[in-house]
């Protein structure tokens, strides 16, 4: 484990991946010493005389939005509800479709047939309706919407991770490892999930910045997380009206998305390269 | 007392297409300590016969629909699965045609022994690695201090070969099954993995159920040999007697399309036709299409396997 922890150190933009993610957690915690306003607050002075937002200046730094609050105090707080959704709703979703695709692949019969069909349902039925009317049947809130968003977002992780337990099930080893006198089991954890970590890794850390982006839809639909709680999200789509006139209102918590979900895949892909079970044994390349 | 006995064992595949029987009425026995060998083509029904001891036929689409496998003097066929899995590895082993593939890359070889070892005798890691290293020196891998920590992928295709004998082997089982260990090695190093086997036949006692389509091999290897061709087995009977009195048209035709280096040069004689698949197997006899020896009888009642032991065979109109 020491072993790996220093390959990952070895590698710089890994590394600056993970401190941008500690960064944009430690901002989340502790966003009320860090924020200099109150998110929600709306200064007279926040605004133009006209009634337009201010661009970024020495009392706002990230200017303010079209109802003059503080942009980077609200970009803090966003960063509390992106993290719950991309860490919370994403973890369950690739949870959920790692049980059910390693599941159905491996138990294959009916069990597989029956879980693998509801996938398909699933996958075929839009899911943005499916989001739509489970938010409308919920009262929108924080954690709803991540249940929502992992709901919907566990699909794609089942189907990828059953063809992959198919296709390892299959393998001349597992029977020979059969052959052995090991339990199904024995199989499954020893022999079928460690080769399927990388995937779900990779999955887990694609799969943030799709649901950070999918809250953001949701929140744009009005059945996202409610304002006036900030998400990252819901700040573009709160703004984009004022794109041409103030772009930072959508370019700086643009940024912030991005940034995010870049860390996530940088740090996602070094881990794949290192724990990657076939590349044990073999001079790092 | 024999210690494999197989009855009138009876396999079918059930898939979209239909109910396909595979493997229809064999009946054979291993003695303990004895070396026999199963030949026929690919899709005769070899492996399927060998799956069908180990308790490892795909259970979603293959039947057994009759018969009786006893190990030892235990059914295998009543046993449960968890009972199985206590009888496989321990009581019999089996080696595989693929070396390069049946170890699981992402273990060390060590890993992958010691698991086969503790999955049926509880020893200490520390015990179970020193019995490893042991069977690994037993089964000719050099420097076996070394290479328990090495990856499969260090190793070369007949030494992984040795050491999947020596996953089988480990547990000291009565009964191994080799499913063409050697087919996809080099000739030398085939060799040198059927010395090893008789090698530790002698050692450890074990009977070994060589299943091949060599005949070369099994001229060299077994003391008995079972010919299967499409699901039945057609000739039984030992070595010497099968090279120089076979019975069946079919095994005759077999041994004379191997080429022989006395033979004059020019086309090797051949089987004309191919194996009927499963579900267009004729009736009466399934080589009937194939056989110059035929008669009316032949196309429409099935030969039983007869004849006086050791000697048997399953043909109306046996080559004299």
């Amino acid at each position: 484990m020491s072993r790996n922890f220093g390959k990952f150190l070895k590698r710089r933009i890994a590394v600056t991946g993970a401190v941008v993610i500690t960064v944009i957690c430690v901002a989340a915690i502790g966003a009320p010493f860090l924020a200099p306003y109150n998110p929600s607050e709306q200064f007279f002075d926040g605004l133009t005389l006209e009634g337009a937002p201010l661009p970024p200046n020495e009392r706002f730094w990230f200017g303010t939005d079209l109802l003059g609050r503080d942009l980077f105090s609200r970009i803090l707080y966003g960063a509390r509800t992106s993290l719950i959704i991309g860490i919370v709703a994403n973890g369950i979703a690739v949870l959920l479709g790692t049980v059910l695709g390693v599941t159905a692949g491996y138990a294959q019969g009916w069990v597989g047939a029956f879980i693998m069909r509801f996938t398909d349902l699933m996958m075929a039925f839009p899911a943005l309706l499916l989001a739509i009317a489970l938010a409308a049947i919920f009262k929108p809130s924080l954690w709803i919407v991540a249940m929502v968003i992992a709901m919907v977002n566990w699909v794609q992780v089942a189907r990828v991770i059953y063809g992959q337990t198919l296709s390892l099930a299959a393998q001349d080893y597992i029977e020979a490892v059969r052959s052995l006198g090991a339990h199904w089991s024995r199989i499954l954890f020893v022999h079928i999930v460690p080769h399927i970590l990388p995937t779900v890794l990779v999955w887990a850390t694609l799969g943030i910045a799709t649901t950070v982006l999918l809250e953001a839809t949701l929140s744009f639909l009005g059945i996202g997380v409610q304002p006036p709680t900030p998400s990252w999200g819901n700040i573009i789509f709160e703004n984009q009206s004022y794109f041409t006139t103030a772009p930072w209102l959508v370019f700086l918590p643009g940024a912030a998305i991005v940034l995010l979900a870049l860390s996530f895949n940088l740090v996602g892909d070094a881990l794949r390269d290192i724990l990657d079970p076939t590349q044990k044994g073999r001079t790092a390349g | 007392m024999a210690l494999l006995s197989i009855a009138d064992l009876s396999v079918s595949f059930h898939t979209e297409d239909g109910a396909m029987s595979i493997v229809e009425d064999v009946s054979f026995e291993v003695g303990a300590g004895e070396i026999v060998g199963l030949v026929g083509e690919s899709g005769c029904g070899k492996s399927v016969t060998a799956m069908s001891i180990m308790g490892l036929l795909p259970s979603d689409i293959s039947r057994i629909d009759k018969g009786t496998i006893e190990l030892e003097g235990k059914s295998l066929l009543d046993l449960g699965e968890a009972a199985m899995c206590k009888v496989r590895g321990d009581r019999m082993g089996m080696i595989f045609q693929e070396p390069m593939t049946s170890l699981n890359p992402t273990y060390t070889i060590g890993f992958q022994l010691i698991e086969a070892l503790r999955l049926h005798r509880s020893l200490s890691s520390a015990e179970a690695r020193g019995s490893v290293i042991e069977m690994l020196r037993l089964v000719g891998v050099s420097a076996p201090e070394r290479r328990v920590d090495q990856y499969p992928h260090e190793l070369s295709g007949g030494l992984r070969q040795r050491v999947m004998i020596a996953m089988a082997l480990i547990c000291r089982p009565s009964l191994l099954i080799a499913d063409e260990p050697t087919t996809a090695l080099d000739v030398t190093v085939q060799a040198q993995i059927l010395e090893l086997l008789l090698h530790l036949k002698k050692e450890l006692g074990m009977a070994i159920l060589l299943i091949t389509h060599d005949l070369g091999v099994v001229a060299e290897f077994c003391e008995r040999v079972l010919v299967m061709y499409a699901g039945r087995i057609i000739e039984q009977t030992t070595v010497e007697e099968l090279y120089a009195r076979p019975r069946h048209p079919y095994t005759l035709g077999l041994l004379d399309a191997m080429p022989r280096i006395s033979s004059p040069a020019g086309k090797l004689p051949t089987i004309p036709g191919i194996v009927p698949s499963p579900g267009n197997r004729p009736d009466g006899c399934y080589f009937v299409e194939r056989c110059a020896h035929s008669s009316a009888r032949c196309s429409t009642k099935h030969p039983p396997l007869d004849g006086d032991p050791p000697h048997q065979f399953a043909c109306w109109n046996p080559v004299a």
